[in-house]
């Protein structure tokens, strides 16, 4: 039932994912597969998702740049 | 007309607490005749030079442990009159060792006046986001600290946006400016954790992260608040309200973000386990099917023995054939025999003649001779013509 959720839970498109979000259904991913239970072209799929999610998280953490902003004169322009 | 005795004292006592110098005040002074009661309660002179002033301080209250005859202290409490006795006491509910100064001694009365409102209480420290997307800070833009924390968030964790907040971090319009930055940080709304911060400073100049109204925006704050003001080694109020007390603005940084270093390398280890699940989930896939096979393999019908019992059939064929051959031959050949027998040449070989007349018919009989006739002997090798002279018997 938890394995059905994950499967529910990644979105075709990992890219859009914030790098928590994929960070943690990583970590899910990695207990279904673990829980083990799951048809064969199932984990296979799983597997499949978690290699793009540890991915995508690599990538976001090589690639993102700090973005300071100062809120006062975000205040001031409204 | 006369007023009664507890007219008066009454009059006095409200006078005395109706008083705002009198309510709120800090006095010094060395400490004698102290006794303290069964109940917890402690009853001493303050005095200096020329007078003296009765003093209380009940159970409970901050530094009863400092009282002792002939400590030099600096005390806080309000007077009031206590009716019964007719005397005039100073209430106690603070003291420090003299030196400590009135702003060590407003510092203690509002933590202590904090503490028991439970605006310290650790029940109501929120965690911290695990993944901050976005770090509101509220510090000066000219300091160094600003600086500090992006460089910490830099090194450690680029995947955060920065709300920067700024404010004035010391001298008098600093409390109200902190408590703007603070709630313009909720009002925006979007700073998963909000950084208090300042750099190392002198006890005044970090004075207003102890006022009252800056730590209680950081206690009201929606948003969980860390607080890192001046040095390791310095406290302010606010470390106390706040949901986490970071001994510096870069450990503040620090604490926030986890470190990109250490998630690279949980990641890793993720893909490695997930690599490990399915290398062995396919393994034992691998391994059943190879049991399956094995008993699929045992339970084929035996073609071995199908063979073997095919030769030993043949072979018994075989023999069964030969030894049917061997019966004909053996009748062939003693039918060979039988006809060799029955051979006239064997005959003649012995010497007997077969006497044929002249049409090639044998002459079997002595009837059948006639005189005069010509017949063939008929030896084994050959032929002989004879005439037959006269027939006797």
């Amino acid at each position: 039932m938890m394995i059905d959720k994950s499967f529910d839970e990644i979105p075709d498109d990992i890219t859009a994912l914030a790098f928590e979000e994929a960070f943690k259904l990583l970590g899910e991913v990695v207990s279904s597969l673990e829980e083990g239970g799951l048809a064969l072209k199932d984990s296979v799929e799983l597997y499949k998702k978690g290699m793009m999610l540890t991915k995508h998280c690599n990538d976001l953490l090589n690639k993102v740049q700090i973005d300071i902003t100062n809120i006062k004169e975000q205040f001031e322009e409204s | 007309m006369f007023y009664t005795v507890n007219q008066v004292t009454t009059y006095l006592r409200e006078s005395f607490e109706s008083d705002i110098l009198l309510s709120d005040l800090y006095v010094s002074g060395e400490i004698s005749n102290l006794r303290r009661s069964a109940s917890g309660h402690a009853y001493f002179t303050l005095k200096d030079d020329s007078a003296l002033l009765n003093c209380v301080m009940f159970r409970g209250q901050q530094g009863s442990d400092v009282l002792e005859d002939g400590a030099a202290v600096s005390t806080h409490g309000r007077i009031s009159f206590y009716e019964p006795r007719g005397s005039t006491d100073f209430i106690v509910d603070l003291v420090m060792p003299e030196g400590a100064g009135a702003l060590s001694l407003e510092f203690e009365k509002l933590r202590t006046q904090l503490e028991l409102e439970g605006l310290f209480d650790e029940s109501r420290k929120r965690p911290l986001p695990e993944f901050p997307k976005v770090i509101g800070v509220v510090t000066s833009v000219s300091g160094a600290v600003l600086h500090d924390i992006t460089t910490v968030v830099t090194r450690r964790y680029p995947l955060v946006d920065i709300l920067v907040s700024p404010t004035l971090v010391q001298g008098d319009a600093a409390p109200e400016n902190i408590v703007q930055a603070i709630n313009d940080l909720n009002v925006d709304g979007r700073s998963d954790v909000i950084v208090v911060a300042r750099g190392g400073g002198s006890l005044e100049e970090l004075w207003a992260f102890n006022d009252e109204k800056v730590a209680r925006s950081i206690y009201g704050s929606k948003i969980p608040v860390v607080s890192a003001i001046g040095h390791e080694t310095d406290f302010t109020i606010s470390d106390f309200v706040a949901d986490l007390r970071a001994p510096t603005p870069s450990a503040a940084a620090e604490i926030i973000v986890p470190d990109v270093i250490n998630l690279k390398r949980h990641l890793y280890g993720l893909e490695s386990q997930m690599n490990n699940i399915m290398d062995s989930n396919l393994e034992s896939i691998r391994a059943g099917i190879e049991i399956i096979n094995g008993d699929l393999i045992r339970a084929l019908p035996d073609i071995e023995l199908f063979r073997r019992s095919i030769d030993d059939l043949s072979r018994e064929h075989d023999t069964f054939f030969q030894y049917m051959i061997n019966m004909l031959n053996v009748r062939v050949d003693s039918a060979d025999k039988q006809l060799a027998t029955l051979n006239p040449t064997a005959t003649l070989k012995r010497g007997f003649t077969i006497v044929e007349d002249q049409y090639g018919s044998v002459v079997r009989s002595f009837n059948g001779v006639r005189e005069g006739e010509i017949y063939s002997l008929v030896f084994a090798d050959g032929l002989s013509q004879v005439q037959s002279a006269d027939k006797k018997l």
